[in-house]
C-alpha cells in the first residue's frame, strides 16, 4: 500500500498529467455550466479518442471531467434555477431563492467550498478506507437494500413545504411514474400503450429539466420583460460575498460532514439511485434543522448539504467502479467502458496489481475539485451579475438551452414532449402546493425499490427482512418518523416543567 | 430606412445560412466506392455509450475509413427498448446506404418479430444484413461463495437459485433449459438489472448460479465472484475456459431435449449485428458487406476487439448471417417459454 | 354552486387518473407487475380523497398556500400569466417539431424579446448570434445532430 501510494503521488510529477487534468477540468466545467450538455454526453464525445490515446492521458481527463461537472452545474442551479446536472437539482431549492434575495455570490461561495470539501474529503476517505468499505458493500444483499431505499423514500415526507398530504401524493405519483415501461421483474409492459419509447420508462433528464428548470423561467417571465431574478433586491457581487459563503461551510461543518458521508455511502453502493443521495442530504439537513420552515426560502444550509453530497458521491462511485467493476452511475458505466478499452479490468485486481492507478485516479478527483473551485471562485462575482439580467433576454435563451438539453440526452424528440409535460406539472405543482422534489425522489427510487423488493421476496420469502441489518434499518426508519414528534413532546414537557418551577 | 435595410440584409443572410445548414446535400457519385468516400455513414446503436454494442460500433467505425479508402462512419446512440427504437428508426430511414443500425441479433431484431411485439415497426425479413460480430456463447457459473463444484453437486442440491434479468431475457432461456434437462431442484430469480448486477449478487452469495455471455463470465471469475463455468451453453468450447464442457458434451440429449436446447441456443445467441433498411441499392449493399468483411480481418481491429471480447471478432459474414437471422425469426420458442414460466419464482 | 378551486380540481384529476391506473393495472398478467401500481394508486387515491374532503370542508382550497416561504410580500401572479408563458413554451416546442431547432430558435428568441420590449436590432441580433452559438457548440463541435423538424425532413425526402 505504501509503495503504491508513493507511486500514485509520483505520477503527478509528470507534466502531461496536469495538462490532461486541466483539459478535463475545463471540459467538465463547460459541460456542467451549459444546461444542454450532461456529463455522460461530455464523456461520450471523448470516447472515440479513447482508442487512440494512452491510459495516463484518457483516465486523468475523464476523472477530472466527472469530478468537476457537478461543481459547475451548481452555478447554473443557483443563478438561474436550472440544474447543470440532475445531481444539482436539490441545490435549486435554496440556491435560487438566495439569488432572488441578491445573495447569489454567497450561495456560489457556499456551493464551491462544499464541493471542494466534499470531493477532497471523500477522496481521502476512499484512499484510506478502500479495503474496509468494500466488505461493507458486499454484505448488503437485496434484502438489506430494500430498507436502505425505503429510508430514502421516507425523506419524501420531509422535502416539501406546505401540506404533508400533498407531499405524500406527489411522492406517490413519482413512484407511479417510475412504474411506466417494461417491468424489470417480469418484463411485462406497464402503461406503455405499445410505444417503444416508453419501454425503458420515462427518462430522467427531461423529467428533471421539466420539473425544476422550466418553472423558474416561467416565474421570471411573469415578472415582465424588464423583471430580473433579484427583482427589488440589492445584488451582492463582491468577492467578499463569495468568501462569506465559503465560511458558511465551516460554520456548518457537521452538516457538511454528514452530507459528505451520505453522498459517499450512496456512491459506494451500486444500484441505489445515486441521484437520490442529494435529496436525502437536503432532506436530512431540513429534518435536523432548528428552523425547517426556512428551507426553500434561501438558507445556506440548503446549498451546503446537497453540494457536499454530490461531489462525495462521485468518489464513492469511482471506488465501486474500480474495485468491483460495477458502475454506481451512468458516468461510472462510461468510465468502466474506457478502462476496459485501455486494457484494465476493474475488479479486485485494480486494488492489487493496479493499486497505484486506482489511488492516482482518486487523488485526481481531489485535485480537480480544488482546481475547478479556484477557477469558479475567481469568476463568481462576475457570474452573480446574471441576477441583474432582464428576463426578456434570459428567459428565451435559457428555455432554448433547456429544450436542447432535453433533446440531446438521447436524441429523441419524444423526450422534449416529456419535458413539456413535466414543465406543466412543475408549474402546477408550485402553484397548487404539491412537492416536485418529492415527486422526483419517488420517481428515482421507485424502480430500485420494486426490484429489490421482488428479488428479496423470491429469495427469502415474505419474512425476508428477518436479518440483523434489515431489522436495524427498520428501527432506523421508525426512529426517523418518531424523531420529530418525540422531540416536540419532550420540548413541551421541558417547557412546562420550567414554567411550573 | 438604413436600419431597416441592415436588418433585412442580416435576416436574409441568416435565413440563407440556416437553410443551408438544415438542408444538407449528400454527394451523389458514380459508383459505391466514390459514394461512400464522399458521404458519412451513420450507425445508430440501440444501446448507451460504454455498452458492448456501443464499443462494437465504435471499433467498426474506427476501421471503416481504412476499409473504404477514406470514407467516414459516425456512431449515434439511440438507446431504448433493447435496441428496438434504433431498429425502427433505421428501417424508416432513407434507403441510400448512409443509415444503418447496430444491435443485438435477438433482442434488437429477431425477438420483437418472434414475440409479435406491436412496437416493432419493421419487417425483419426485409432487412439487409451487413455483418455479425463478437459472437459468444453463454456460460453457466456457480457463485464463488457456494459449496458446489460440479453438475453432480448441483443435482444433489436443494432449492438452487438461478439469476436472470427478466422472464423474456436471453438468460432465462439458458436457465430454463439447464434446469429442466438436468432435473435440478431450482428456481429462476428474476429482476436483476443486468449481467454485472447478477455477478455482484452471486459475489454476495444471494444466488447460486449465474448465466453470462462468456466474456462477462470471465470478468466475474477474475473478480473472484464466480467460479469457472460448469457448462458452456453452446456447441463449441471456449478457449479461455478449456475445462468447461459444452452442454451437449455434458448430457446425452434426447431428440426432444435437442430441440429445446437448439431453441434456447438460438433465442439467446449473443451476436452484434449491423443491418441496413430495405431498398438500399444492391451495389452499395455489397460494398458495405465487403468493407465490413475487410474490417474484421484487419490485425489492428482483431487486437483491439480482444480487449473487450476475449474471443475476438468471431465474425459472421452476410450470407451466413442472413440464413441465421431468417432461421431465428422463424423459430418457435413456445416450449422454452413454458419452461421459463414453470421454473420462475415470481408468479 | 360553489366554484372549485384549482387545488380541488387537481385533486379530482388525480383521483380520476388513479382510477384509470387501477383499471389498467388489474388487466396485467403477473401479480408482480401490478402490485406496485395498484398499491400506490390506492394509497394516492385515499390521500387525495382525504385532502379533497378537507379542502371542501375548509371551503378555501387545501393545504398551505403555494407562496409559503417565498419571501416577504411575494404573491403569485394570476394563473393567466403562467398559462400565457406556458403557451410560449408550447409554441416553441411546436416550432421545433415542425421547423427544427435551428429555425425555431431565432424565431422564438427574436419574437420573445421583441414582444417584451427589446428593439428590433437587439432582438434580431441576439436571435442570430445565439443560433450561431447553438449550431457551433451542439451541431458542429458536439455532433449532437439537433432535431431537423418535420418540414425540412419532408422537403429533404422530396429532393431525393
Amino acid at each position: 500500500m505504501l509503495e503504491s501510494t508513493v507511486q500514485a503521488m509520483g505520477n503527478f510529477a509528470h507534466f502531461h498529467i496536469w495538462l490532461w487534468i486541466m483539459g478535463g477540468v475545463i471540459w467538465g466545467l463547460m459541460v456542467g455550466l451549459i444546461p444542454g450538455i450532461g456529463t455522460i454526453s461530455g464523456m461520450a464525445l471523448f470516447l472515440p479518442f479513447v482508442f487512440k490515446l494512452q491510459p495516463m492521458e484518457v483516465l486523468p481527463f475523464l476523472a477530472a471531467l466527472v469530478a468537476v461537472a457537478f461543481t459547475a452545474g451548481s452555478i447554473t442551479a443557483i443563478l438561474i434555477g436550472v440544474p447543470g446536472e440532475t445531481a444539482n437539482v436539490a441545490t435549486i431549492f435554496d440556491g435560487y431563492p438566495m439569488t432572488q434575495k441578491g445573495e447569489g455570490a454567497r450561495a456560489i461561495g457556499a456551493a464551491l467550498c462544499s464541493s471542494v470539501v466534499g470531493g477532497v474529503l471523500a477522496s481521502l476517505f476512499a484512499f484510506g478506507m478502500v479495503f474496509a468499505v468494500l466488505p461493507m458493500v458486499m454484505s448488503l444483499t437485496s434484502q438489506e437494500m430494500v430498507f436502505v431505499i425505503l429510508i430514502g423514500v421516507a425523506f419524501i415526507s420531509v422535502l416539501g413545504k406546505g401540506s404533508m398530504l400533498k407531499g405524500l401524493i406527489s411522492g406517490g405519483i413519482g413512484l407511479l411514474i417510475a412504474s411506466v415501461g417494461l417491468s424489470s421483474v417480469t418484463g411485462e409492459p406497464r402503461f406503455t400503450f405499445e410505444n417503444p419509447f416508453l419501454y425503458d420508462g420515462i427518462h430522467l433528464i427531461p423529467v428533471a429539466l421539466g420539473l425544476f428548470a422550466v418553472p423558474p423561467m416561467i416565474e421570471l417571465a411573469t415578472k415582465g420583460g424588464g423583471g430580473t431574478i433579484a427583482e427589488g433586491q440589492v445584488v451582492l457581487t463582491k468577492r467578499k460575498d463569495v468568501w462569506k459563503g465559503a465560511r458558511d461551510v465551516f460554520r456548518h461543518r457537521w452538516l457538511a460532514l454528514r452530507s459528505i458521508l451520505i453522498g459517499y455511502l450512496f456512491g459506494v453502493m451500486p444500484g441505489v439511485g445515486a441521484s437520490a443521495a442529494v435529496f436525502i442530504a437536503y432532506g436530512h439537513a431540513k429534518h435536523v434543522s432548528k428552523h425547517p420552515e426556512r428551507f426553500g426560502t434561501g438558507v445556506v444550509e440548503g446549498v451546503i448539504a446537497p453540494e457536499s453530497c454530490n461531489n462525495a458521491k462521485e468518489s464513492g462511485s469511482l471506488l465501486t467502479t474500480l474495485a468491483l467493476g460495477i458502475p454506481g452511475s451512468g458516468t461510472g458505466a462510461m468510465f468502466l467502458g474506457a478502462l476496459i478499452v485501455l486494457g484494465f479490468y476493474p475488479g479486485p485486481t485494480m486494488l492489487t496489481e493496479h493499486l497505484d492507478l486506482s489511488l492516482t485516479l482518486i487523488l485526481i478527483i481531489a485535485v480537480s475539485n480544488i482546481i475547478a473551485a479556484a477557477i469558479c471562485f475567481y469568476l463568481a462575482p462576475q457570474m452573480a451579475l446574471i441576477a441583474k439580467t432582464p428576463g426578456r433576454i434570459l428567459v428565451p435563451l435559457v428555455l432554448v438551452a433547456i429544450f436542447i438539453g432535453g433533446f440531446t440526452y438521447k436524441g429523441l424528440i419524444q423526450d422534449v414532449v416529456v419535458l413539456l409535460l413535466f414543465s406543466g406539472i412543475g408549474v402546477a405543482s408550485r402553484r397548487l402546493g404539491y412537492n416536485s422534489a418529492g415527486l422526483f425522489l419517488g420517481y428515482v427510487l421507485g424502480e430500485p425499490l420494486e426490484n429489490y423488493y421482488f428479488v428479496s421476496l423470491q429469495i427469502g420469502g415474505p419474512l425476508f427482512f428477518m436479518r440483523p441489518i434489515p431489522l436495524l434499518l427498520i428501527f432506523a426508519l421508525i426512529a426517523f418518523f418518531v424523531y420529530t414528534p418525540l422531540k416536540n413532546v419532550l420540548k413541551n414537557r421541558i417547557r412546562k416543567g420550567a414554567q411550573a418551577l | 430606412m438604413k436600419r431597416v435595410l441592415a436588418i433585412g440584409v442580416v435576416t436574409a443572410c441568416a435565413v440563407g445560412l440556416v437553410f443551408g445548414l438544415v438542408f444538407p446535400q449528400t454527394a451523389e457519385a458514380a459508383g459505391p466506392e466514390e459514394f461512400f468516400k464522399k458521404n458519412v455513414v451513420n450507425v445508430i446503436v440501440g444501446y448507451a455509450p460504454g455498452a458492448g454494442s456501443d464499443y462494437s460500433a465504435r471499433l467498426l467505425a474506427s476501421y471503416w475509413s481504412a476499409a473504404t479508402d477514406g470514407g467516414a462512419m459516425v456512431v449515434k446512440n439511440m438507446p431504448g427498448a433493447a435496441g428496438l427504437m434504433a431498429t425502427n428508426t433505421m428501417y424508416s430511414a432513407k434507403p441510400d446506404g448512409l443509415t444503418i443500425a447496430l444491435g443485438m441479433a435477438l433482442s434488437s431484431y429477431a425477438m420483437p418479430i418472434i414475440a409479435r411485439d406491436p412496437a416493432a415497426k419493421f419487417d425483419g425479413k426485409k432487412l439487409n444484413w451487413l455483418i455479425g460480430a463478437f459472437e459468444e456463447p453463454w456460460t453457466l457459473h456457480i457463485a464463488a461463495k457456494k459449496p458446489y463444484e460440479t453438475v453432480e453437486d448441483l443435482k444433489k442440491a436443494k432449492d438452487l437459485k438461478v439469476g436472470t434479468v427478466s422472464p423474456s431475457a436471453s438468460s432465462s432461456f439458458i436457465d430454463a433449459v439447464f434446469i429442466h434437462i438436468l432435473g435440478l431442484d431450482a428456481r429462476i430469480i428474476s429482476g436483476y438489472k443486468g449481467g454485472s448486477d447478477m455477478t455482484l449478487a452471486a459475489g454476495k452469495g444471494e444466488i447460486d448460479l449465474v448465466p453470462q455471455p462468456a466474456s462477462t463470465g470471465l470478468l466475474g471469475v477474475q473478480k473472484g465472484f464466480l467460479k469457472p463455468p460448469v457448462a458452456v451453453m453452446g456447441r463449441k468450447r471456449v478457449a479461455f475456459f478449456p475445462n468447461a464442457p459444452t452442454f451437449p458434451e455434458l448430457v446425452s440429449l434426447t431428440p426432444e431435449q435437442q430441440a429445446l436446447f437448439k431453441a434456447a441456443d438460438t433465442a439467446s445467441f449473443v451476436l452484434r449485428v449491423a443491418a441496413a433498411p430495405p431498398g438500399v441499392p444492391t451495389d452499395r449493399l455489397r460494398f458495405m458487406q465487403d468493407a465490413f468483411a475487410k474490417v474484421v480481418e484487419m490485425k489492428g481491429f482483431q487486437e483491439q476487439a480482444k480487449l473487450q471480447f476475449p474471443l475476438g471478432p468471431t465474425p459472421m459474414l452476410a450470407k451466413e448471417l442472413t440464413a441465421f437471422m431468417n432461421e431465428a425469426m422463424d423459430m418457435d420458442v413456445g416450449p422454452v417459454q413454458a419452461l421459463i414460466k414453470k421454473y420462475l419464482a415470481i408468479k | 354552486m360553489r366554484t372549485l378551486r384549482g387545488s380541488s380540481i387537481s385533486l379530482i384529476l388525480i383521483i380520476a387518473v388513479m382510477l384509470v391506473v387501477l383499471a389498467l393495472a388489474l388487466r396485467m398478467a403477473y401479480f408482480a407487475t401490478k402490485l406496485l401500481p395498484m398499491t400506490i394508486a390506492v394509497l394516492v387515491l385515499i390521500l387525495a380523497v382525504i385532502e379533497l374532503a378537507r379542502g371542501i370542508k375548509a371551503g378555501n382550497g387545501s393545504g398551505a398556500p403555494a407562496t409559503a416561504g417565498k419571501g416577504k410580500g411575494r404573491t403569485d401572479p394570476p394563473v393567466s400569466k403562467d398559462l400565457l408563458y406556458l403557451s410560449w413554451v408550447v409554441g416553441f416546442f411546436l416550432a421545433v417539431y415542425v421547423l427544427g431547432f435551428l429555425i425555431a430558435t431565432p424565431i422564438f428568441v427574436g419574437a420573445y424579446m421583441k414582444r417584451h420590449g427589446s428593439n428590433w436590432l437587439a432582438s434580431v441580433a441576439t436571435a442570430i448570434i445565439y443560433t450561431c452559438i447553438i449550431y457551433v457548440v451542439f451541431d458542429f463541435a458536439l455532433q449532437a445532430n439537433l432535431y431537423e423538424g418535420r418540414l425540412p425532413i419532408w422537403l429533404n425526402s422530396l429532393s431525393g
